[in-house]
């Protein structure tokens, strides 16, 4: 009586489906935002010498013959990856850990503001952890409405040229309402999860409810662990919104990233420049959404829906 | 216990509609100083219509009230600038270089770096924004919509179409579209290839921001149509015979997915000033004067300001367009969550 | 030995500013079963919420306490509640099939709902308990089940692992909110058995159910029954011979409609208030057909690799049905009975073979137009009142709304509308609200309402009888009956139920669904000669219930 076949073989023509579908976006879009790069920026107005001189069919051969991105316009003689390298380094890690911290915190908070405490009622804790969601909301809520270079200003202010890493990953944090939309969403999703029927039950049963952290043996585990797979890709597709707060960051802050190089390469037309950082970036955004689609899909249990 | 409160706030905006409005705008030609005339006219009318509105929206929800209060410096900004706009504009062209004064008298804000009256130009530069961030918005919204009906077609070739470019502007960061399409923009109007208006400006970059949200709207859609027509309620209706076209457009559209939309776009709106004023921040900080044009906004006037910032003093300069930005997004905030309330409360 | 006393004074609920319980009062003793019965709205899950710390402080307002065992309950923290929930007092929720999480293995939350009760077993122990309850319920035990996913098993399989996450662990009181509604009859049957087993051999000490159905109720054979009117104990009895007397007017009145829910299906006389009268006479053989499906196969789109592929739900199914006719359509759960009703109803696609309606006839990809007269003359009742209705709309828009598509006069279909909501006890101004301010029960009448507008000649209805206490059944099956036996346009009904029970009254002939296919067509009141295993077992079920003597 059991609805589906074997399933491992089912699983592994599905990972490949995932897989394939994956290659065929990427290349896809990949193609599609060069393209528009390439539209844009045969529009610059020539100085001396042509804008562009090269089409974008010999881009493409370019790269896809030398696997490199060609070399620099403006920096005669140097190839763009060499000029670019270091910066890519920074810009990436940096994104990163924005997106795992923000993620964290927007999930962390979710999770402590609406644990299933909440839905027992009983005992001194609940009213104080009732009375605090009020001004911990409000001050998340604040603190994320403030624009990226709003708090960088700050930070100048308070610190002056003491400026490091940290503070720029704080203003990436919450700047750009980045901890609150993804505080947001997972509360929203997590709320849905704990009105559902299955959780009565886990109480009925018995499991635990005293911790916020979902642990083993909690009804908090129940439903969090439901809560991850449509999460996952939340998070990854908030990369690209990320990747340009970094970018402003990295402008304030003077470090050595892309984004210095982006900049001059639009003004000294250095097409070649500009094009390889947006399809480092379209390849970065696209690995990351892959990685957590994957995740998503080893996680969920239902394993006929992609 | 309710009722008694929201009594007591109608009465006190009563109260507060009499402290603005005693003054009957024919009483203001008596003032002496064109300028003050001038600030008086343009604070009494947006105060009374304000006040208006706020009196119907008070009694049924704080938060969008609380947002409204937020916004009203920005829309006060570009009404007036709208209402004034010689005025405003004529003033940046200051005969004071190079001074910085303190708020005073004449000038009631002080002025910046270059000479400008910071007042006129926190006026100027929230009209301009606000335009700018009302039109992104009507594109992303109108486009969005577009896309996301689109998107739940039944013909697979459409939504394997619409799907392709809502993903594409989902991928590409908006900081790098819109500092091609800005910075090619004004490159060639340097070069004097094409002389570049306000207006051609202003609708470039419109489109660029709206484009860049349209997946914002479009995602939001999609899910929402979705899910209303796995529900059950639908298969009833197409059971009794009820036309699918009106289906889709008045049970699914326009009374169940509408006044989500209408959250998401209160949000948007938010998100658009964010975007708008990064950009022009960028664009100052990145391309200096190459890249300006004699544009004012928030954001110009916030990168211009940032050697106040930096070395601590004359803080004055900051704090104006940044109080004027976090009340903007926090007003569109806060409304969007009244909103939701409202609906989920309905729910 | 432990023992429960409950003495709860009144229980406010502030926001509806209701006293939904007052002066509930009593005691259990070890080894006792008790149940309570009562009609819906009376207050019977809001005493176990109750009882059990799950109603808010802050929207209830509860005076009385309840000793566990000389513990207060009603003061108990979180961290207290831990060491008895799960442990010595278990709850057996409404719908066991959604009890399971889906994002859990099978073997997995066995395994943990166990080891939450009884700490410190060794793996073994829990492994042997575990087969030993599995084979009780009759889900196939062995490695195949518990590694797999709920989402993998059938429905049937699911309502039986519901019940076996409660039923596993032993405990001092068990309290049973009556799931008999979500679950097949089947299931229902091992349930029932199974509690009496658990609490004769002592793995359950005292039970503690809720009922609205006093066939039920009855079977269970408890020590005592209390009767709940509007939060009230109106009455405690105890039962004879499996017959419950009840002497107050409410509970005969209660107990009078249960039995004739029960003896309607033998054959011979119905009471109705003391007055008999002959069954109805079946339709004549000379009535026209009305409906002839030859065939279809029906189905869903399910999610392909690239483009959606078609799952076929049933296959091959053929029937026929005569102008006053009734036919029942039996199943379990998930095996294609709602498939076919929304088949032939027209709301979902046809994937082969024919239907014939009246002089209509549909194939696969039929034509607009006749398909809105066929869509005029059948009415589908959905078998989830709940999320039928427009969120966004009050009831009586939606249901105007509907009655505009069907093209039906519109003042006429308001003279009905106000008729039959007095007819099944709406007041008037329920229908003017919007769908979540209703209970389950009102939204599942103005269903009921919205489906009876016309009225239709065909109406095929899909579990019509949950969410109704007896009254409200007694009067539909009136109603129903009147419609069948109006000259000029007799109305047809295609009763699909997981019950055998509840439809064999109406219906002249009855068919059998499992795995898609039609597996037996009989006709009620004349002998049944049974072959098959799967109706054996409906027809058992209906039996030991009373339904079949």
């Amino acid at each position: 009586m059991l609805k589906r076949t074997e399933a491992s073989s089912s699983y592994l023509t599905l990972l490949k489906f995932i897989c394939l579908r994956f290659l065929v976006k990427t290349l896809f879009l990949f193609l599609l935002t060069t393209f528009i790069t390439y539209t844009l920026l045969s529009y610059l107005p020539a100085s001396d010498n042509e804008a562009i001189t090269f089409s974008y069919a010999d881009w493409l051969t370019n790269l896809i013959e030398t696997q490199d991105f060609g070399y620099s316009d403006f920096h005669i003689g140097q190839t763009v990856i060499s000029r670019i390298l270091v910066g890519t380094r920074t810009t990436i890690l940096v994104s990163t850990i924005t997106l795992l911290l923000s993620s964290l915190i927007g999930t962390g908070f979710a999770l402590f503001l609406y644990s299933p405490q909440n839905l027992l009622w009983q005992g001194p804790k609940f009213r104080m952890r009732r009375l605090l969601r009020i001004p911990l909301w409000s001050t998340i809520y604040v603190v994320s409405s403030f624009p990226v270079y709003l708090l960088g200003y700050f930070l100048f202010y308070a610190f002056h040229s003491d400026v490091n890493l940290l503070f720029a990953l704080l203003c990436c944090v919450f700047g750009s309402g980045l901890a609150l939309e993804m505080f947001r969403n997972v509360s929203f999703v997590y709320r849905s999860e704990l009105a559902k029927p299955y959780i009565q039950n886990a109480l009925a049963l018995g499991l635990r409810t005293t911790n916020w952290i979902p642990g083993v043996g909690s009804v908090a585990w129940h439903a969090f662990r439901n809560v991850i797979p449509i999460i996952l890709p939340l998070f990854s597709s908030k990369l690209p919104f990320i990747l340009s707060s970094v970018f402003l960051i990295e402008i304030m802050f003077e470090m050595p990233g892309l984004s210095d190089s982006f900049l001059s390469g639009l003004l000294n037309r250095d097409a070649h420049m500009v094009l390889a950082i947006i399809a480092l970036s379209v390849l970065f955004i696209q690995i990351v959404s892959f990685l957590s689609e994957l995740i998503a899909f080893l996680l969920n249990p239902d394993k006929s829906s992609l | 216990m309710r009722t008694s409160v929201n009594r007591f706030l109608l009465s006190s905006l009563k109260i507060l509609m009499l402290f603005l409005s005693p003054i009957p705008l024919s009483l203001l030609k008596f003032v002496p100083d064109e300028r003050w005339r001038i600030y008086l006219y343009a604070w009494t009318s947006i105060s009374l219509l304000f006040v208006l509105v706020m009196s119907s929206v008070v009694a049924r929800s704080k938060l969008v009230a609380a947002g409204l209060i937020l916004l009203y410096p920005m829309i006060a900004c570009a009404t007036v600038a709208s209402i004034f706009p010689r005025y405003f504009s004529a003033e940046i062209n200051s005969i004071f270089f190079d001074r910085v004064i303190p708020p005073n008298y004449i000038h009631i804000l002080g002025t910046d770096f270059t000479g400008r009256d910071i007042l006129h130009s926190v006026i100027l530069g929230g009209g301009n924004t606000y335009h700018m961030a009302f039109y992104s918005t009507c594109v992303a919204t109108i486009l969005g919509v577009l896309a996301g009906v689109l998107l739940v077609s039944n013909n697979h070739i459409v939504k394997i179409v619409a799907n392709s470019l809502v993903e594409v502007f989902e991928i590409f960061p908006w900081l790098f579209l819109l500092i091609l399409v800005v910075g090619v923009l004004n490159m060639r109007s340097q070069q004097s290839v094409f002389f570049l208006s306000e207006e051609t400006r202003t609708a470039a970059v419109a489109l660029a921001i709206g484009l860049s949200c349209i997946p914002v709207i479009a995602r939001l859609l999609q899910r929402l149509i979705e899910s209303l027509c796995e529900k059950e309620f639908v298969k009833t209706l197409l059971a009794s015979g009820v036309s699918r076209t009106k289906v889709f457009v008045y049970n699914i559209i326009w009374k169940n997915v509408f006044p989500d939309l209408l959250m998401q776009v209160s949000f948007l709106f938010g998100l658009t000033v964010i975007i708008d004023s990064s950009l022009d921040f960028m664009m100052e900080i990145g391309f200096g004067d190459y890249g300006k044009g004699g544009y004012i906004s928030w954001g110009t006037l916030l990168a211009d300001a940032r050697q106040s910032a930096i070395f601590g003093k004359d803080l004055w300069i900051v704090l104006v367009p940044g109080i004027g930005v976090v009340f903007t997004i926090l007003g569109t905030n806060l409304i969007g969550e009244g909103l939701a309330l409202e609906h989920k409360v309905r729910d | 030995m432990s023992s429960l006393k409950v003495e709860i004074e009144s229980c406010f609920h502030r926001k509806s500013e209701r006293l939904i319980l007052r002066e509930v009062k009593f005691e259990t003793t070890p080894n006792q079963r008790i149940a309570f019965v009562g009609e819906s709205g009376a207050g019977k899950t809001v005493l176990f919420n109750a009882v059990l710390g799950f109603l808010d402080p802050a929207e209830w307002e509860i005076m009385g306490s309840v000793r566990f065992n000389d513990i207060e309950l009603l003061q108990y923290g979180i961290k207290e509640w831990e060491t008895i929930r799960g442990r010595q007092i278990r709850y057996l929720l409404q719908n066991p099939s959604l009890a399971v999480n889906p994002g859990f293995k099978v073997g997995y939350q066995l395994e943990e709902a166990l080891e939450v009760a009884s700490p410190g077993i060794s793996p073994t122990e829990v492994s042997g308990q575990i087969r030993s309850m599995l084979k009780r319920l009759r889900l196939d035990s062995g490695d195949h089940l518990m590694s797999r996913y709920p989402s993998q098993l059938s429905k049937g399989q699911l309502q039986r692992l519901g019940l076996a996450l409660t039923l596993l662990a032993p405990c001092k009181l068990l309290f049973v909110d009556e799931p008999f509604n979500f679950l097949d009859s089947t299931v229902l049957i091992d349930l029932l058995e199974l509690l009496k087993e658990s609490q004769a051999s002592g793995k359950i000490e005292t039970l503690v159910m809720i009922s609205h159905d006093l066939n039920i109720a009855s079977v269970m054979n408890c020590d005592q029954y209390y009767l709940l009117q509007e939060g009230r104990i109106i009455e405690k009895q105890e039962s004879l011979h499996g017959k419950i007397l009840f002497r107050s007017q409410y509970g005969k009145s209660l107990q009078e409609a249960a039995t004739f829910l029960r003896t309607s299906s033998h054959a011979g006389k119905r009471k109705v208030n003391g007055i008999g009268e002959r069954r109805s006479p079946p339709a004549s053989d000379n009535a026209k057909q009305l409906l002839v499906v030859d065939g279809i196969s029906s189905g869903y789109w399910g999610k392909g690799t690239l483009f959606p592929k078609r799952v076929m739900v049933i296959r091959n199914v053929s029937m026929d049905l005569k102008e006053g006719e009734f036919l029942g359509v039996i199943g379990n759960s998930g095996e294609g009975k709602s498939t076919l009703g929304l088949c032939i109803a027209d709301i979902i696609e046809l994937f082969d073979g024919h239907i014939q309606f009246g002089d209509m006839r549909f194939e696969k990809g039929g034509h607009g137009e006749d398909k809105k007269r066929l869509r005029n003359g059948i009415h589908y009742l959905v078998q989830d009142a709940a999320s039928s209705f427009d969120p966004a709309q009050r009831i009586l828009d939606n249901l105007m709304e509907c009655a505009k598509g069907s093209s039906l006069d519109l003042a006429k279909a308001q003279a009905q509308i106000s008729r039959l909501s007095k007819y099944f006890l709406l007041e008037g101004e329920e229908v003017q609200k919007f769908p979540h301010q209703l209970s389950g029960g009102q939204k599942q009448r103005c269903a009921i309402i919205r489906s009876l507008l016309g009225p239709p000649k065909l109406l095929i209805a899909d579990e019509p009888f949950a969410h109704l206490d007896v009254f409200l059944q007694i009067r539909l099956i009136r109603l129903l009956d009147v419609l069948k036996k109006q000259k000029g346009c007799p109305m047809s009904c295609i009763l699909i139920s997981h019950d055998l029970g509840s439809v064999l009254g109406l219906c002249e002939r009855i068919v059998f669904i499992h795995n898609g296919r039609l597996v037996g067509h009989f006709r009620t009141g004349a002998e049944w000669n049974i072959l098959n295993d799967t109706i054996k077992s409906f027809y058992e079920a209906a039996r030991s219930i009373g339904y079949v003597c």
